[in-house]
């Protein structure tokens, strides 16, 4: 093994390769560019196939066929981009064709485009949130695997510090085979043997059969599969120092890394501060939030880089338990890639300190 | 009452069965199931699958082949196929078969799409598919209205063509110009053939029949992308009697969309 | 599923540097090419760049953190050690960051002189980086020689890695340029001894 040092969006493709995604398709779009350069040069050498695709709307259809067709499939974008998307992840949740969209987010405006589904319908999909570069290797392969196992699209956000931040880390060794593709997938093959095989979201019974699309069937299907799915999938978090937590933070992806760094600092002042770092984001870990806030927090405060999104599903945690601030006032830079300068971890810790004195043990 | 056509055939009306009829064959092609479908009597879209379907059964290519249908009347036909289906949302057929022929490129991937799926929703989708050369087969059933949804205005409906929204004709003045997809295609480097069939007649049937093998004949010899253009009644969506609808098309439709073949690679 | 962590308070010795210019200016070949020297003496490191679309014009900024254990800062700093200052459009934030105790390297070709640190405790450092870049033959290299100049004053990175890190840095399209690249690092290195070093009180 050696080391070396990468950017971050080949991280992300580098863990996608080797959780055996084969295709993927996109569209270029700051910060999602660098993810789609890098898996241009990464697929080829393993047999996979890369689309610099003419649209978001052609990209997804691409990697609706190319799961279909039983490969590990992917795509992303920011957020214009999977606003473009949304109709196939929304319908693909329909079809049972499970694949991956990165949201190379700008902030994290797009908290309840990934969580409530900015598509339309009655569907879910799950919502994993790695804090950086450094996580995002084990948490793809647990992405993929969601998909294949639920069938349906998975979101793995990141966000422009994702992408932009290089790491020093160790390149691991082969990569490995992707799994052979699941019995359900097509072929081609089955054609002519009066059994041919039907992958849609309008449902899969054959007219021969004496029902044809039975819509009202379909549906009832899919709902016991998303209701299978949400109790499937363990909400997973991360607490950092919750259990005597006078203020506790909750953050995700990047913006978590500020509040570890802020629970560092404050604790090493003796304050008693801590963090719940939800990693799925869909479902959202409600039991771990609601258990740190049922220590000795005075106040639970929702540090993202957005006007407040997530702080509804914390507040759906707790159900009034605690009292919920959000701390979301930043200026955003020129840019409009959701690099806030004001997210600083010296800014965090002031907010934190005006938090204690208002709620913690020295509170008047 | 019998009447007697030129040729000396007898021809039935259709409101009377005959009664002392017995059936000698059944010519339902072998990849097409026995079963009801929905669409309405007089349409050209089963006709034109059908004729597919024999083109793939004579290629032999039923065990090697995925059809990926688009949203329109024709979708109620893709469950009654025995051949691999992936429907493909309205406009995105193009491109699904590209992340199929990608993945699977020994099949012969083809899609299936209205002339609103292809021309109105999707249309950048072939054309761009075209210009990378995907090695699919691509059908456009065209009967310039959004059958489906009732008979609305397409870019394909052709000068003086009723549709819901244009029930006194298509006029360019207030309506606009008619888009010749066929020609669009022809002359997009990345394409392996190109032609224009119907369904109005048995002979247009015949024809059709033979671009068809044509167009996966290409496919096969990895041509690029081939494209099939079918003109198909819609008596439903043209708002005029189901024995008018052939007639119609010859005169109202296939003026401004010619039938032949527009190019071909194949040598 | 619960993952519970304690933070772990350790004394650890954390360089920052921020880098500052415009697109075009070498800001971010600049902060890699420290980056890789610094893994090459051993040391972790975390870059973050920031720049703003377009290739050219720009803002482009680099937030580089180089360390003796892993890295537990978060990409954006909020304070700086260093500072290697290419244009003064964007360098507000890069004054306003930087510690007393801390050292800004300065493109004094460039940079306008009334732009300069907040603190005057701060060491700083004018050299006129395009008119050596110049004379070693690349005005390109301009943003590697203040790097030069960064570690002559602090022993940041070995020189040696540093001169070595010119050539890891470049795409396979323009690995002509390293050898020129080198020179500018080199130049840069001659530049005055060394007043803040960075790794005295380092308990590696
Ligand atoms: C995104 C989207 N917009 C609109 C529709 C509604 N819709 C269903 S079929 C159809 C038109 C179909 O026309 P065409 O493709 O020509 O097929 P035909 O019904 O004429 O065979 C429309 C507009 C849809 N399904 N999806
Ligand atoms: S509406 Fe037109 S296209 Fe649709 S089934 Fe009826 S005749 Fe066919
Ligand atoms: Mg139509």
């Amino acid at each position: 093994m050696t080391t070396r040092l990468v950017e971050g969006s080949e991280v992300v493709a580098d863990a996608m390769v080797r959780a055996g995604c084969r295709f993927f398709a996109g569209y270029p779009m700051t910060p999602f560019t660098e993810v789609l350069e890098h898996m241009a040069t990464a697929l080829p050498p393993v047999g996979g196939v890369c689309v610099n695709a003419e649209s978001e709307l052609e990209a997804v259809g691409m990697v609706w066929g190319a799961a279909a067709a039983g490969t590990r499939a992917a795509t992303g974008s920011t957020g214009q981009g999977l606003s473009l998307m949304q109709e196939s992840i929304a319908e693909a949740s329909l079809a049972g064709i499970g694949f991956v969209v990165l949201n190379m987010a700008r902030g994290q405006g797009d908290y309840f485009q990934a969580t409530r589904g900015g598509g339309h319908g009655d569907y879910r999909t799950p919502v994993l949130a790695p804090s950086g570069p450094v996580e995002v290797a084990e948490l793809m392969a647990e992405a993929f695997e969601l998909a294949d196992r639920w069938r349906n699209p998975v979101v793995v956000v990141g966000d422009y510090y994702m992408a932009h931040t290089w790491v020093d880390i160790e390149t691991p060794g082969e990569v490995p085979e992707p799994p052979p593709a699941p019995e359900w997938s097509l072929d081609g093959h089955s054609g002519g043997s009066g059994a041919a095989k039907l992958v849609s979201p309008l449902g899969t019974a054959k007219r021969r059969d004496g029902v044809g699309y039975d819509l009202a069937a379909h549906y009832e299907g899919c709902a016991q599969r998303r209701r299978e799915m949400t109790a499937g999938i363990t909400p997973r978090a991360e607490l950092v120092e919750t259990d005597d937590a006078e203020v506790v933070l909750v953050a995700y992806g990047t913006m978590a890394r500020y509040a570890d760094a802020a629970v560092s600092a404050l604790r090493s002042e003796g304050h008693r501060v801590g963090l719940v770092r939800p990693i799925t984001l869909w479902p959202f870990p409600e039991a771990q939030v609601k258990a740190a806030a049922d220590g000795s927090a005075g106040v639970v405060a929702v540090y993202e880089n957005n006007a407040g999104q997530m702080i509804d599903d914390v507040r759906l945690s707790l159900l009034g338990s605690s009292p919920v601030v959000g701390l979301n006032s930043f200026a955003t830079d020129s840019s409009a890639f959701g690099i806030a300068p004001d997210v600083t971890v010296e800014n965090l810790t002031a907010s934190v300190r005006e938090l204690l004195s208002e709620f913690g043990q020295d509170a008047t | 009452m019998t009447e007697r056509r030129p040729d000396g055939l007898t021809v039935l009306p259709s409101d009377v069965a005959p009664t002392d009829a017995i059936q000698v064959a059944d010519f339902t092609p072998d990849l097409v199931d026995v079963g009801e479908h929905h669409l309405c009597p007089g349409c050209g879209e089963p006709i034109a699958i059908r004729a597919v379907m024999d083109g793939i059964s004579l290629l032999g290519l039923a065990d090697k082949c995925m059809a990926v249908f688009g949203i329109g009347c024709s979708t109620a036909f893709s469950n009654n196929l025995d051949v691999e289906v992936l429907q493909a949302l309205h406009g995105r057929a193009p491109s699904v078969a590209t992340g199929v022929i990608r993945m699977r490129p020994e099949l012969a991937v083809f899609t299936i799409q209205g002339d609103g799926d292809m021309a109105n929703e999707g249309l950048q989708e072939v054309l761009h598919a075209a210009a990378r050369g995907e090695n699919i087969v691509c059908i456009m059933l065209n009967n310039g209205v959004f059958g489906e949804t009732g008979g609305h205005l397409t870019v394909t409906t052709t000068i003086g063509q009723r549709t819901k929204n244009t029930i006194e004709g298509r006029n360019a003045a207030e309506h606009g110009h008619p888009m010749r997809i066929a020609e669009m295609l022809a002359q997009i480097d990345g394409v392996g053939y190109v032609a224009r069939g119907a369904v109005n007649d048995a002979g247009n049937v015949a024809r059709t029949k033979r671009m068809i093998v044509d167009a996966f004949t290409a496919q096969q010899q990895q041509l690029g992308l081939s494209f099939v253009e079918i003109l198909t009644m819609c008596p439903t969506g043209w708002f005029i009697p189901t024995d008018e609808a052939p007639a119609y098309l010859a005169e109202t439709i296939a003026g401004t969309h010619a039938v032949g073949v527009l190019r071909s690679e194949l040598t | 599923m619960f993952l519970i962590r304690r933070t772990v308070y350790h004394s650890l010795v954390e360089r920052e540097i921020l880098f500052t210019g415009i697109g075009g200016q070498g800001v971010q070949l600049a902060a890699r090419t420290l980056a890789e020297a610094a893994m090459a003496d051993g040391r972790r490191v975390q870059l973050f760049a920031s720049y703003g679309g377009m290739m050219r014009g720009g803002n482009s900024d680099s937030f580089l953190v180089i360390a003796d254990r892993a890295i537990t800062l978060p990409p954006v700093v909020g304070t700086a050690w260093a500072a290697v200052v290419m244009h003064h459009e964007h360098a507000a934030d890069v004054w306003a960051k930087l510690r007393p105790d801390s050292i800004a390297i300065i493109n004094d070709s460039v940079v306008e002189p009334n732009s300069r640190p907040n603190n005057s405790a701060v060491e700083v450092v004018e050299v006129p980086a395009l008119d050596i870049a110049s004379e070693v033959g690349s005005p390109l290299a301009a943003s590697l020689v203040l790097v030069g100049a960064l570690v002559a004053r602090t022993d940041l990175v070995s020189a040696d890695a540093l001169l070595d890190g010119a050539a890891k840095v470049l795409p396979s399209y323009r690995s002509e340029a390293a050898a020129v690249n080198r020179e500018a690092l080199a130049a840069g290195l001659k530049i005055g001894e060394t007043t803040h070093p960075a790794w005295e009180l380092s308990v590696a």
